[in-house]
């Protein structure tokens, strides 16, 4: 009778490990992904292949600014958040082809598209070592999506086993402005 | 002996017997898959015009669908006569992350002979080719359809909507993802025919 029992409890323990080791072991995706290399807001992060630092963070309702020739202006259903930052190459060319505007609530919301052409648009160029490129990065966010914002940075939407610097935004970065003209802006 | 050779024999059969039910139950449940999915597909709930509609990562609401000759929302009518189809919608990104596959959203069904199948997305806000939806914030969109040249304009448009799940670790990867695209809700829009603005 004893030796029933044993076998009935084995069998739920080997049922439950089972189940945990399902539920907990990391899947594929979260160990092959990318590598967080954190840091603070004005602070250079040096990673596998570049190095970044975000200067400034701006919020605009509408942009202006002069692509092809034409005057271009851009409004937004939510607000447009522009972060000011400095990417360098470490040690080879490399093309940055990512950055997320990563919000409190774990939205990812990329680099917004609507802005081909406009001026010191960072992640269009390639980086060339010894050459630093100021310039910025913007995203297109709901408004409650501003505060406690995490800026993500790599050289792919989805780094595999590579460098994705995550540099925490200020958490408030205050009112936005009706208008910013790319052109007049201060990236120094 | 015998006794022993009984044994044997039970052990045999209750083997023999589980492999064949196992088997069989397999094969019943295959069976069965495949006689669902031969059956008539459902009747899909329709969609009226300016509701909006929830289908997976992806909230759209149909707007009215014009015969145009414009092949953009803002540009003078194409230059050689051709015309257009014209569908306005609000699209929303309800997932948690900046996305791109809206093409997939719509299927015209029956298709329309002369019609393109794959029809361009403009973000009105712009006048330009949509490229992407950030989440949470919703647009209005223009689908363009060309017809092609001689082609009869259709009295109405029978638009498939499809929707996908949402699941938190898919079978490859265990990454999130959105999967099994299928239709969800099917909306017959009358074509309204406007002069091209001068």
């Amino acid at each position: 009778m004893s030796g029933a029992f044993a076998k009935l409890g084995a069998l739920v323990l080997a049922a439950l490990l089972l189940a945990g080791m399902q539920r907990y072991t990391p899947g594929y995706a979260e160990i092959t992904g990318p590598i967080p290399l954190r840091g603070e807001f004005g602070e250079t992060l040096a990673g596998r292949g570049f190095s970044v630092r975000a200067d400034n963070v701006l919020l605009a309702q509408k942009l202006r600014f002069k692509a092809y020739g034409r005057e271009v202006e851009r409004d937004t259903g939510g607000v447009f958040a522009l972060v000011i930052a400095r990417l360098e190459a470490q040690p080879a060319s490399i093309t940055i082809g990512s950055a997320i505007w990563r919000s409190a609530q774990g939205a990812r919301f990329v680099a917004s598209p609507r802005f081909q052409g406009a001026p010191r648009l960072l992640g269009t160029d390639r980086l060339e070592p010894g050459l630093p490129q100021r310039g910025i990065f913007i995203f297109e966010v709901p408004r409650e999506a501003v505060e406690g914002a995490t800026l993500l940075v790599a050289a792919s939407r989805w780094p595999r086993l590579d460098t994705q610097a995550e540099i925490a935004l200020p958490a408030q970065p205050g009112a936005p402005a009706p208008v910013i003209d790319l052109g007049e802006l201060a990236y120094e | 002996m015998i006794v022993s050779w009984l044994a044997g024999l039970r052990q045999a059969v209750s083997s023999k017997l589980t492999i064949g039910i196992g088997g069989l139950l397999a094969l019943a449940i295959t069976s069965g898959q495949s006689l669902l999915e031969a059956l008539e597909p459902p009747v899909l709930p329709a969609l009226a015009a300016g509701v909006p509609l929830d289908a997976g990562r992806w909230r759209v609401a149909l707007h009215d669908v014009r015969l145009t000759t414009q092949s953009r929302p803002d540009g003078p009518p194409a230059p050689d006569g051709a015309q257009f189809l014209a569908l306005d919608l609000d699209l929303a990104n309800r997932s948690s992350e900046t996305d791109n596959t809206f093409a997939r959203i719509l299927a015209v069904e029956p298709p329309i002979e002369g019609l393109q199948p794959n029809p361009t997305f403009w973000l009105v806000r712009d006048k330009a080719i949509l490229s992407a939806l950030q989440p949470g914030l919703p647009e209005r969109v223009q689908v363009i359809w060309r017809l092609a040249p001689g082609a009869k304009a259709p009295e109405r448009l029978r638009l498939v909507v499809n929707g996908e799940t949402f699941k938190p670790r898919d079978n490859l990867f265990a990454a999130p993802g959105w999967f099994n695209r299928k239709p969800i809700a099917a909306a017959t829009l009358p074509v309204v025919s406007v002069e091209a603005k001068p």
